[in-house]
């Protein structure tokens, strides 16, 4: 476009502007103090609306009442003062949301603060938003791979499944998390990591690790850090999951990471206090189940009818000493479609991930799990149960049965199997190929301490010469197949052995 | 149970009334029977406040760079509705052009900057 038609059209659409007169219904500060703010006038004003000061600076009326309205200041407050006015936007609580958020950290407000320049986005798109209803919604069918043998094999987790992640400080939590966005490469999903209070830091780690692994090509970053006001960090969910449904609405599958969730009660008890709404167990106001079961609830597989995508939520609830029935991670569990229990004890024992196969369940994901996996850790589930219980009494006595011995031997190398370094994520028929070894008892030739060399020398072999065999356990699991494998395992062995 | 604030809008009400000093003795008569007297002091409080919030509602303030010809306001008073309202006139220098206004709790802003920024978004969307 030239100069000469860029100034028509300016000259155009000066002619055509009309200026008018904006009417907007406004309030006074009458106090204001730790990021709330109380403003009389706003009669018409409705519940989440956004609220603009005199600075600029946005709000969200959460308390109407008789007089006043007590407002959330969304970002700084310091410089809201009292007398101050209070326009009402007509607006409820929204952040513009487009194909460009992907591969960028925000803020729950959805401003870039990566220093990567602004967002250009197309659409708005509302922070709370109802549940699709019962009609919209398909079982969930699709397996979401995590790539972490243990979970994929054990606790599976479907596209469209409320997974809990659950666990002591320092137990792994995030690694977990963060292997698994790792794992979605070439999957097909998008990816969604809300980090709520935490450490600006860790979370710029965690950045950077996706980015080498090239995981940022599909992820999105929500940060409100633990310098953020409480506000930022009680939308920080609301708003990841609203950048979920934008994709969901286009048909793609979406993974959510809430990290963490007891940080984000934490912050919805300060902001309910300072509201001086009424305080019930542990100081939380009474809706705080309502709190988390509306964001939770938001995760879903639609039907083709309407779309086909899925939103897949790993919430993140961290425990004090390994107490799970404590208010907040006792809601989210019985919320959730299952939970992935990481035991301190497992950790500084070296078994890592560090997840309590006991106490881990999945209750959807067994009908997503591919027919392969399915039949193979099957098995390895029973073995498992039945060392745990022999373990607590092997301890005491040397003088054991063939039997016993046997069942402790082949549990303790499925526990060696199962150990995963970080950000190596492993894909589901090499899964399925090591976990059949030990099944059929081809691993018994191995030492424990070698199983892991096994494990990758295995891999590597598999990766050189097997590739076919591979493909054909990710398509089926036939006989024939069957067959290869073990064939394949025996040739491996005797190189190994050797 | 019935509020400090809820009797101070009845006690409002009924001062409207033609018979209005009967009805307030009435009203007296039902704190009285009611064991409510006490509440009385928080009554006066908030009907002094409602009353003074009334009568500030009631005030057109114009804010503009220079002092507006009667024309102006009036073309003013039409927009907002504030035909009865008491006129205050503000000169406030960041006004660049063009006027805001507030009455009964809403701004009627007719700023330059309002406007530029109504421009704006037109050619930004």
């Amino acid at each position: 476009m030239n100069t000469e038609t860029l100034v028509k059209k300016l000259e155009k659409e000066i002619s055509n502007f009309q200026p008018d007169v904006d009417v907007t219904e406004y309030g006074i500060v009458q106090a204001i103090g730790d990021g709330i703010a109380r403003v009389s006038g706003l009669s018409q004003c409705k519940a989440s609306e956004m609220i603009e000061f005199q600075n600029g600076t946005i709000g969200v009326a959460l308390n109407l009442e008789e007089d006043t309205v007590g407002i959330i200041v969304l970002g700084d407050y310091l410089s809201v003062k009292e007398g101050d006015t209070a326009k009402r936007t007509g607006k409820i609580l929204s952040i513009p949301v487009g194909d460009a958020i992907i591969g960028r950290v925000v803020n729950p407000l959805a401003k870039a603060i990566d220093g990567k320049g602004d967002i250009a986005t197309d659409t708005e798109q509302l922070i709370e938003r109802v549940a699709p209803g019962v009609m919209t919604r398909e079982p969930v069918s699709v397996p979401m791979q995590t790539g972490i043998k243990v979970i994929d094999a054990l606790v599976p987790v479907g596209r469209g499944q409320r997974e809990l992640i659950i666990g002591d400080r320092q137990t792994g939590k995030t690694a977990l998390a963060i292997d698994t966005i790792i794992n979605q490469k070439g999957q097909n999903m998008k990816c969604v990591y809300v980090a709520i209070g935490q450490k600006k830091s860790k979370v710029m780690r965690v950045v950077q690790k996706l980015e080498e692994a090239g995981a940022m090509d599909y992820t999105t970053v929500v940060l409100a850090g633990a310098s953020d006001p409480s506000s930022l960090q009680y939308i920080a969910p609301y708003a990841g999951v609203a950048i979920a449904e934008y994709f969901l609405d286009k048909g793609e599958d979406v993974l959510v990471i809430y990290d963490d969730l007891t940080k984000h009660a934490a912050a919805y008890r300060e902001i309910s206090l300072l509201l001086r709404r009424p305080p019930g167990r542990e100081a939380y106001p009474g809706d705080v189940f309502y709190l988390h079961s509306r964001l939770l609830e938001r995760a879903c597989r639609l039907n083709n009818e309407n779309g086909g995508g899925s939103i897949t939520a790993l919430p993140v609830i961290e425990t004090q000493g390994g107490d799970v029935s404590a208010y907040i991670p006792t809601n989210v569990i019985s919320i959730t479609d299952g939970q992935i229990f990481l035991e301190a004890g497992l950790f500084n024992k070296g078994i890592r991930p560090a997840i309590n196969v006991g106490l881990s369940v999945s209750r959807v994901g067994g009908s997503a799990q591919a027919k392969a996996m399915k039949k193979t850790a099957g098995p390895m589930k029973l073995g498992l149960a039945q060392y745990r219980e022999l373990e607590s009494f092997a301890q005491f006595g040397s003088d054991l049965d063939p039997q016993t011995k046997k069942t402790l031997d082949h549990g303790a190398k499925s526990v060696e199997l199962l150990k995963q370094k970080q950000y190596s994520p492993i894909i589901m028929s090499k899964q399925v190929a090591s976990i059949y070894a030990l099944n059929n008892g081809l691993l018994d030739s191995v030492k424990k301490e070698e199983v892991q060399k096994w494990e990758e020398g295995f891999y590597s072999f598999l990766d050189a010469s097997k590739s076919s065999l591979l493909d054909g356990i990710a398509s089926g699991w036939t006989d024939d197949v069957q067959s290869e494998l073990q064939q394949a395992i025996k040739e491996f062995n005797d190189t190994f052995n050797a | 149970m019935v509020d400090s604030r809820t009797l101070a809008r009845t006690v409002l009400e009924l001062a409207t009334k033609p018979d209005a000093d009967e009805r307030i003795k009435k009203f007296i008569e039902y704190l009285e029977k009611n064991n409510l007297r006490g509440l009385l002091p928080q009554v006066i409080a908030h009907v002094e406040r409602i009353t003074k919030q009334s009568a500030e509602s009631n005030v057109l303030r114009i804010r503009s760079k220079f002092e507006l010809s009667e024309a102006d306001i009036q073309h003013i008073q039409t927009l907002t509705g504030a035909e009865s309202a008491h006129i205050e006139q503000h000169i406030d220098e960041s006004v660049i052009g063009g006027f805001s206004a507030t009455y009964k709790g809403f701004l009627y802003d007719g700023s330059l900057d309002n406007q530029l920024t109504q421009f704006k978004n037109v050619l930004t969307k």
